[in-house]
């Protein structure tokens, strides 16, 4: 059946008929689709929620086990980090003092209790990593770069994203959701113009990329 | 791409003053008193510019080192340092929080013979991203090229390592061995692939620091 909507006006053309549209039927795949979408998104929001409780978790696990670890003298806990293969220069970059400073705490000179939390702190941090995370080689594990960065774990400690760094070692975060953590720009940092090579001198040196291709 | 910017005096230096160590080996960005750049007189000031991979033949210095002359300077904040005075490296506090700022003059360059550094005195040592910035800029002055100071740290840490390896082993070892430098070069040169080579990858590096450490209290505890 047509209708004719173009009446009573005698500018109207009696002949045009528009299209009848009928009601669409929901087919049984829109509804699929419809409940999967309703359901992730139901699992997205329990899996954020989950994060920061496992966030929160970890930070009383630290606080929990930094408090246990603080009972040592400063200088055997200085010593359990460097028996680990920490550097001293990282130990004081991760603790928030200068090399010398550290120094001074390894002959016996006085610390402060934040300082001494501090550096119970990064010891607990690696004891964690290794008890409950399967990361043997704590030091190790922090000197290496994220991705294709050059930022590493050492850096990631010494800005305060120590839950997340903890995170990132249960495969919760990925190497990029913890840098763009760190700084959301630090795809822009990447230079890649420059390779490093072995001089003929049996020295690193640099150069520009593909410059051995060029006779 | 801009040259680096520091985050305060305190990222460009690992030690000050009293703070230098005695055990540290002389390396690039060392600041010596009482060491002169030939052909510049208005200065007693001077930076070790040589790469660390050049002051060196085996465990001793070479005769000769190159340096640039370091001078008082106009305090002038970081970012300005980034597109401008592109033929200095930026030296604040040299002397301690709240001192003169001073910088070096990177064309005012020449080699002094190591005899003259055992006079001078030592008052600053760079920390590693120090050098990496004074590295660039040297590089930048003299060819125009900008390098990210990371590719630096990538390239040329290993050294970085060694040089904070052989300062630990002399400390730990000085009052019972009369050449430590001697014998810390046989010990990293030990090893298939050498604790040397090792140090190229960073994912080792911890292993040879514990290593040595072992290999200090082994030695103490046998003496």
């Amino acid at each position: 059946m047509s209708i004719d909507l173009l009446t009573g006006d005698r500018t109207r053309a009696d002949s045009v008929v528009l299209p009848v549209l009928e009601r669409p039927t929901r087919t049984s795949q829109d509804a699929l689709a419809e409940e999967a979408g309703y359901t992730h998104a139901l699992a997205r929001g329990l899996s954020n929620d989950a994060v920061v409780l496992q966030r929160r978790a970890i930070a009383v696990q630290l606080r929990t086990r930094t408090e246990e670890t603080a009972k040592s003298a400063v200088p055997d806990l200085l010593n359990e980090l460097a028996e680990g293969g920490l550097a001293w220069r990282d130990i004081a970059r991760l603790v928030g003092v200068t090399v010398p400073a550290v120094r001074k705490w390894r002959q016996g000179g006085p610390s402060t209790s934040e300082h001494r939390k501090s550096i119970a702190k990064l010891l607990a941090f690696i004891e964690l990593l290794r008890s409950d995370h399967m990361v043997m080689e704590g030091a190790s594990w922090l000197e290496m770069t994220l991705a294709e960065s050059s930022i590493t774990g050492l850096d990631i400690y010494s800005s305060g994203l120590i839950e997340s760094l903890v995170l990132y070692a249960a495969s919760v975060l990925s190497s990029e959701e913890l840098l763009d953590e760190y700084d959301p720009q630090w795809r822009n940092s990447i230079d890649d113009r420059f390779e490093i090579f072995t001089a003929a001198d049996g020295h690193p040196s640099i150069r520009l990329r593909g410059a051995e291709l060029i006779g | 791409m801009s040259l680096e910017e520091w985050d305060g005096a305190h990222s460009l230096y690992l030690t000050r003053g009293d703070e230098v160590s005695s055990y540290r080996p002389w390396f690039t960005g060392d600041v010596f008193e009482h060491v002169s750049v030939p052909a510049i007189d208005d200065t007693d000031l001077a930076i070790v510019i040589a790469h660390p991979c050049s002051m060196r033949a085996g465990p001793n210095l070479k005769d000769r080192i190159l340096f640039a002359a370091v001078r008082t300077h106009e305090a002038t904040p970081a970012h300005k340092w980034m597109d401008g005075y592109f033929n200095r490296m930026p030296l604040p506090e040299l002397y301690g929080d709240g001192a003169p700022f001073h910088a070096a003059w990177l064309e005012d360059i020449g080699v002094v013979r190591t005899g003259a550094l055992e006079l001078g005195t030592r008052i600053a040592c760079l920390s590693p991203f120090g050098v990496n910035v004074l590295q660039q800029r040297l590089v930048h002055n003299l060819t125009r090229l900008e390098v990210g100071t990371s590719k630096f740290w990538e390239a040329f840490s290993r050294t970085y390592e060694e040089s904070d390896l052989l300062e630990e082993w002399t400390e730990g070892l000085s009052d019972m061995d009369q050449a430590p430098a001697v014998s810390f070069e046989t010990w990293i040169g030990q090893g298939t692939p050498t604790r040397r080579k090792r140090l190229e990858d960073a994912q080792h590096r911890s292993q040879v620091r514990s290593d040595m450490r072992a290999e200090i209290r082994r030695i103490r505890g046998a003496i």
